[in-house]
């Protein structure tokens, strides 16, 4: 915390060693949480990438009182949220693109660790869109209730509801697959 | 059917990592996107910063009135730094001052209580900043975190005694290794450092810029087994 906000002075001052800083620091983190949130490495890189440069390019003009590594949570949601509504309109949804049990391994460079986390990956991606959501980003964006709450713009008992629902879901999907 | 601890114990271990082909694709076309400042990275890798910032009560806890830097101050040259006013922290209790200089940008938190004229104090701090590049400052202590046998917080504490006579103590910080970061982590040191004194470890001695230190070194233990240890530095000439 205490790092994050000197990284957030040095980046508006223009400083490049914050803005690497801030990348090594939350990459893999972002990576995650979009591979958690689309079920797509090549989607992952692309959201986290356009994060990014986006970030960057706000430079001077950043303005940002609260927590960074929420902020930049956020910005993953609503890029995997444009990118999950474009492929709807294309008529494909993410569960539809790999079975839940697949020898499928992601191409070099996006590597997930193991086996069982390629089979959560895809159980999650059978998720609704905003249990999946809330899920990820609770378990792999370490966001609170109430912060993913603000962020879906819905009461907290609508998110710890669709909290619960999603692990029950998953629960069920995963049965006897581990 | 898993129970939901487990359910969650699995999705929180999806782990996607960047290779470093990835990391050096995203990194190319960062750095791009920010214009060539790039360039800016080798030249201030080795300026010479001090910094403190603009952070909640909270956070004023880590580091009191500290300096936070990435090394101490001793640059040798004859432009000294302007300091300028930036306002106060955001909960008012601090006066934020904003360095530009060729030794590097900074930010210097004041006590809000301790400032009284804010543009004297802006000129002392200019003042401090001639004199430390000078070297003429006095070390009157030191302390060490060190979080499983790693030091990862070190802060000086100083003395200045200014032309007109009057002294300013102001701690600067040597290091900041970001293992605070977790803010749990810090409140919970902070939780048993008030509980009481620590696992006492002894002292030892040690020559810090110049001079023989006596530190007094106290083990605390984290619920998560993280280990930390506190040292208290003081001169031996000085007990």
């Amino acid at each position: 915390m205490f790092e994050d906000e000197l990284l957030k002075l040095k980046f508006k001052a223009g400083r490049v060693d914050a803005l690497q800083r801030i990348y090594e620091k939350y990459r893999d983190y972002l990576l995650t949480l979009a591979m958690a949130l689309s079920n797509d490495g090549a989607t992952a890189e692309d959201v986290v990438h356009d994060v990014f440069v986006s970030f960057t390019q706000s430079g001077s003009k950043f303005q940002l009182h609260g927590n960074l590594r929420a902020y930049l949570a956020t910005c993953v949601v609503n890029r995997v949220r444009d990118r999950i509504r474009a492929r709807k309109r294309q008529g494909r949804t993410l569960d539809e693109q790999m079975p839940l049990e697949s020898d499928f391994d992601p191409p070099d460079g996006r590597i997930l660790s193991d086996e069982r986390s390629r089979l959560v990956a895809r159980a999650l991606a059978r998720l609704p869109d905003e249990q999946r959501e809330v899920i990820a980003l609770h378990l792999n964006g370490q966001l609170k209730l109430r912060e993913i709450a603000r962020l879906q713009n819905v009461p907290l008992t609508t998110v710890r509801g669709r909290y619960r629902h999603g692990i029950d879901r998953l629960r069920s999907i995963l049965n006897g697959r581990l | 059917m898993k129970p939901a601890e487990e359910i969650e114990r699995l999705v929180k271990q999806i782990s996607f990592k960047a290779s470093h082909a990835m990391d050096e694709h995203l990194w190319t076309n960062i750095a791009r996107a920010g214009d060539g400042r790039t360039e800016e990275l080798a030249q201030d890798h080795r300026n010479i910063r001090r910094f403190i910032m603009r952070m909640s009560a909270k956070r004023i806890a880590i580091a009191a009135l500290a300096l936070i830097g990435a090394g101490a101050i001793t640059a040798v040259g004859v432009n000294v730094g302007r300091i300028y006013y930036w306002g106060t922290s955001a909960d008012g209790t601090h006066h934020v001052f904003y360095t530009k200089g060729p030794s590097g940008d900074g930010f210097t938190m004041m006590d809000a209580n301790g400032v009284t004229d804010v543009e004297q104090t802006r000129r002392d701090l200019e003042e401090m900043q001639n004199l430390s590049q000078q070297g003429k400052k006095e070390l009157l202590r030191v302390e060490e975190t060190a979080i499983n046998g790693t030091v990862d917080m070190k802060m000086h504490e100083y003395k200045y005694t200014l032309a007109d006579g009057r002294t300013h103590e102001i701690r600067e910080g040597a290091k900041w290794g970001g293992g605070f970061d977790d803010k749990q982590r810090w409140q919970e040191w902070r939780q048993l450092k008030e509980a009481g004194p620590g696992q006492d470890l002894g002292t030892s001695e040690a020559t810090v810029e110049g001079r023989l230190f006596s530190f007094k070194r106290a083990k605390y233990v984290l619920g998560d087994g993280t280990e930390i240890i506190w040292s208290v530095g003081t001169p031996k000439d000085g007990q």
